[in-house]
């Protein structure tokens, strides 16, 4: 007997009707608005303290020349013209936007592909559901030194598994050629961060509400469908946010990995711009470039998350 | 009870934190380094210290462990903060560019108190120098010279290379895939550009050349290119361990799987502490390369001008220069000291190996590029980029250096404009 | 038919599950494994797929010669009392700027991602010159303020969404019957959104737990190193013994994983989802 066709109509509109929920009807009154901000002033003044200081101080010094122990000269905007111009620059924001690139789709996909089979009911899942924590849970240290380990070209497991498996007959250097080695990175930075996905996947398909999918159910609609039309629009803003999220920090902060097993080698094709931006401060005492680099990277952080986020919302505000 | 310790140890950190500044009395000299976790140099500093505080009733010597991993990126961020410790540890191109940076405290009026003349100091002493004026003291200098497994090149049938073509032939011959074993080991990853460079310096040291001649880029020289064409045959050929970081091929050496290994003294200690066998068939020879010259990296110690204490830990550090101390650098830490001459006979006639590190030392040239020290971090990064396109890109040793130059050029060229 | 179809689904699901669990779980078995064996058995060709010998001599040295348990406490800590505050500020600042209408509400949520967009090298140096001048180096209390300060921005944005992802109708109800916000927030918005906010937590706490960079340049007695810091510590000068550092390794990864063994529970579906899912 075939099920009715689904009313695709009808199941969009639930998408739709979800997204308007979050817009209240009411308002609070102006003295119970200020209550949370109350709350939250002495964490200001840690934030400011901890993040915003430094990020004007970072500003402040990109305008000077480079001094240790003391601010150079003024120089206004030369530092900044030092590093857009330099031979690296090209190459080190091509190979960030790739790095970030990848783990964003990786993480996201991977995170909710296993938070959909972990939502299941089956035997042993609260001990596959502890498992998947493992990667996240490993310091970045420890995960940099077993998976260098493993890489290894000479006495690496991977490369003895791929021998033993027969599906290669020389050994693979995985972080000794270009693209090789930004794959392998990706592999291991993708591994650490999904289970993050997967949990905040989980966390968000639990606020879909159940009678949604027996509606879908009742008006016949298969599993894909039901993931087209309930489920992905009920994680739409853990998405927004995840992707959000991810894409700064591993455009921004990602570092231990490609540090402990390339430190932006081979010839300078894992070379994100967060690594020269350690190169720069630590290893050449360039301060004033690196705060540049720094402001730089804020820059384009900045107008990505605005741009992204008025494409996210955009239906929000053209909705009325 | 453990707990409850640790919490009130928590409490009081707390509450210590935030207590006002001590008033003034007998000086604590804060002195961290890597080095208090180094099986061989620990013991030596711990007697500086204790002899120091000794002599000096009052006055303690704080010795702080910090990891290696991190401790240069700590310094400089300590001494970039304002806050510098007092005695800052810096090996050849962090000494000149501290210096050019004028961060350090010049110590000749020290050395004169002391009645030590500089030039008892090793050569490598002029690192420390600028303007007639001496910034540092020289702790050791880790010269290079070739270990050899004596193990291995017996099975092989092989006598210590004397000449640069034995040393080409036992490489091949002790050279077993199937036993992964390997005839020498170096620097075959990408990674740290500091550790890369120092690792292949004494190589192209060997066959006369250098990155840098006289403070201009020479990467061009046939010396040079003659060197690095040596590295890419070696990694090529497979004949040392590839796509393995320095720990590691070290680690390897130890286990008794790599006959011949380049570098300083120091690391007779850690073959002792991690295998007997090897350690009993533990030697080494001058490295057998075609021109026979090597390079070192010197160990300085020095005192930030932003320092609290700089004084006490300005004598503290020619404390060290003394008989009782530079004796102990040579028996107990196992490296040549900073004066010339202090290097007791009967230490060489019971470690046989040692010779070639005494007689290393005495020739030896600073590994940083010669006339642009300062640059040394710079360069070393280009110089690695440029040398890990050779071996993991398909260029050429001509092509590598051709570009290497260039780039070397262009560094120096954008050094003189500012 | 149906039958037959769902069986091969089912057994896709599977063979996707354990592929995936293998995948996951196998750089953590290779470290455990590695631990158990001497640091000889390291450079052996072929390697051995089960540990060569069980002589945890790496965990002995361990165990014996460095204060591992200290650095855990330590970590532990610092981790803990971070998270705590985070959640608990940064809870009220998301509810604040989920629910609540205020003008320039868009441009304050994006300062507060802003601190997440500069790499932390840069800002360390500012960092800690500021942390010197306020007395704070050396001390745990310092890298708490810092993880919390670090944690705090990433809390009101994923509470933010979760708070986003809530219809309202509940708190409607309750807000009607004249419950205060804070009762509205406790009593009824955060058991909705448990789930949510124990991911959170966890994120916060692993944050701290993982954290280097600062407690690397703040801390220098060795009665306040964190775990990180004690973990790099073996990686020496000369030689790096591999059967130590991933024996601490081991350790040091541990109790995360109990920690969210102990609270995974929290997401099976129906349990701490109050009264919207089914």
């Amino acid at each position: 007997m075939m099920a009715a066709r689904p009313d695709v109509a009808a199941l969009r509109d639930f998408g739709n009707r979800r997204e308007s929920m979050t817009r209240w009807r009411f308002d609070w009154s102006t003295r119970e608005k200020l209550v949370p901000f109350c709350f939250l002033a002495p964490s200001f003044a840690a934030l400011a303290v901890v993040s915003l200081y430094p990020m004007a101080h970072a500003l402040f010094i990109s305008f000077h020349a480079d001094g240790v122990g003391s601010v150079g000269r003024f120089v206004g905007l030369e530092q900044y013209e030092r590093v857009l111009s330099s031979d690296y620059f090209p190459r080190v924001m091509r190979i960030s936007v790739l790095w970030t690139v990848g783990n964003v789709m990786f993480v996201l996909a991977a995170g909710l592909a296993t938070a959909l089979m972990l939502d299941r009911n089956f035997p042993g899942r609260a001990l596959a559901r502890a498992m998947f924590i493992l990667p996240w849970a490993m310091p970045y240290v420890a995960a940099g030194l077993i998976w260098g380990w493993m890489f290894d070209y000479e006495f690496g497991v991977l490369n003895y598994v791929i021998r033993s498996a027969g599906l290669g007959e020389s050994k693979v250097g995985f972080l000794l050629a270009c693209p090789d080695a930004l794959i392998s990175l990706t592999s291991v930075s993708v591994w650490k961060l999904f289970p993050l996905g997967t949990v905040m996947f989980l966390a968000g398909l639990q606020t879909i509400p159940s009678d949604h999918y027996e509606a879908a159910r009742v008006d016949g609609a298969g599993p894909v469908l039901c993931l087209w039309y309930i489920t992905l629009p009920g994680l739409r803003n853990v998405t927004i946010m995840l992707t959000l999220l991810i894409t700064i920090w591993t455009f921004g902060r990602a570092f231990t990995i490609i540090f402990l097993l390339t430190e932006g080698g081979p010839a300078g094709c894992t070379e994100t711009i967060v690594i020269r931006s350690y190169l720069e401060a630590f290893k050449f005492f360039h301060l004033g470039a690196a705060s540049a680099i720094g402001v730089i990277v804020l820059l384009i952080s900045l107008a990505f998350s605005i741009a992204y986020l008025a494409y996210a919302y955009r239906r929000e505000v053209s909705g009325g | 009870m453990k707990t409850v310790l640790s919490r009130v140890a928590v409490a009081a950190a707390l509450l210590s934190s935030l207590a006002l500044p001590d008033p003034a009395r007998a000086a604590d000299i804060t002195w961290p380094s890597h080095q208090w976790g180094e099986a061989n140099n620990a013991p030596v500093m711990l007697e500086l210290k204790r002899r120091f505080e000794q002599e000096n009733p009052g006055n303690t010597v704080q010795n702080i462990t910090v990891p290696q991993a991190v401790f240069f990126d700590k310094q400089f961020a300590d001494i970039a903060a304002g806050n510098p410790a007092d005695v800052a540890t810096m090996y050849d191109p962090d000494i000149r560019a501290y210096i050019e940076a004028d961060l350090l405290e010049p110590l000749d009026a020290y050395y004169a108190a002391a009645g030590i003349a500089i030039d008892t100091l090793i050569p490598t002493r002029t690192l420390a120098q600028k303007d007639g004026k001496i910034y540092g003291v020289p702790f050791q200098i880790n010269a290079r010279a070739l270990f050899i497994n004596e193990r291995l090149l017996n099975e092989a049938g092989l006598q210590p290379p004397r000449t640069f073509d034995e040393f080409q032939a036992a490489v091949r011959k002790m050279r077993q895939p199937d036993k992964v074993q390997f005839g020498y080991a170096t620097v075959s990853k990408p990674g740290n550009a500091a550790v890369f460079y120092i690792e292949i310096a004494p190589i192209v040291a060997g066959f006369g050349g250098g990155f840098f001649k006289d403070g201009k880029p020479n990467a061009t020289a046939p010396e040079t290119v003659a060197a690095m064409k040596f590295i890419k045959s070696l990694h090529d050929q497979e004949l040392i361990p590839r796509g393995m970081e320095i720990n590691a091929y070290r680690q390897l050496f130890i286990e008794g799987k790599v006959g011949m290994y380049a570098t300083g003294a120091f690391f007779a200690a850690s073959v002792a502490n991690g295998n007997k066998d090897t350690f009993a068939h533990l030697n080494a020879i001058p490295l057998p390369l075609p021109r026979g010259k090597t390079t070192a990296i010197t160990v300085f110690l020095g005192v930030p001008k932003a320092a609290k204490n700089k004084d006490l830990a300005a004598r503290l550090l020619i404390r060290m220069l003394e008989d009782d101390i530079q004796t102990r650098i040579v028996t107990v830490g196992k490296t040549v000291p900073g004066r010339v001459g202090m290097i007791p006979e009967s230490f060489v006639a019971d470690n046989k190996w040692f010779k070639a590190f005494e007689q290393a030392a005495l020739t030896a040239t600073s590994y940083a590029p010669q006339g642009a020290e300062q640059y040394g971090a710079e360069i070393a990064k280009i110089v690695v980029e440029h040398i890990e396109g050779m071996l993991f890109s398909g260029l050429s040793a001509d092509e590598a250096a051709q570009r290497l130059q260039k780039a070397l050029d262009a560094f120096i060229a954008s050094k003189r404009k500012t | 038919m149906r039958t037959v179809k769902r069986l091969t689904w089912e057994a896709l699901f599977y063979a996707a599950l354990l592929l995936l669990l293998a995948s996951v779980v196998f750089p953590f078995f290779w470290m455990v494994k590695t631990s158990i064996e001497t640091g000889h058995t390291l450079f052996s060709y072929p390697p051995h797929l089960l540990p060569a010998t069980a002589s945890m001599e790496g965990y002995r040295t361990v165990l014996e010669q460095t204060p591992v348990g200290l650095w855990l406490w330590n970590s532990f800590i610092v981790a803990s009392v971070s998270t705590l505050l985070a959640l608990i500020a940064g809870v009220s600042g998301a509810y604040g700027l989920s629910r609540f209408r205020y003008r320039g509400k868009r441009t304050l949520a994006l300062v507060i991602l802003t601190t997440q967009m500069m790499p932390p090298l840069v800002l360390i140096i500012p960092i800690y010159t500021i942390f010197i001048q306020l007395g704070l180096t050396d001390s745990l209390f310092g890298l708490i303020l810092g993880n919390f300060a670090f944690s705090l921005p990433v809390v009101i944005w994923m509470m933010k969404s979760v708070f986003d992802s809530i219809p309202f109708e509940i708190e409607e109800a309750a807000r009607i019957d004249g419950a205060s916000w804070l009762c509205v927030l406790t009593r009824v918005t955060v058991p909705i959104a448990l789930t949510g906010l124990i991911a959170t937590g966890i994120f916060t706490f692993l944050a701290g737990w993982d954290e280097f960079m600062l407690a690397r340049t703040i801390v220098t007695s060795t009665s306040k190193w964190v775990g990180t810091v004690g973990l790099a510590s073996f990686i020496g000068a000369y030689v790096t013994p591999w059967d130590q550092i991933l024996a601490a390794a081991t350790i040091f990864t541990l109790p995360p994983v109990l920690l969210f063994l102990a609270v995974q529970k929290y997401f099976i579906a129906g349990l701490g989802a109050g009264g919207v899912k089914g």
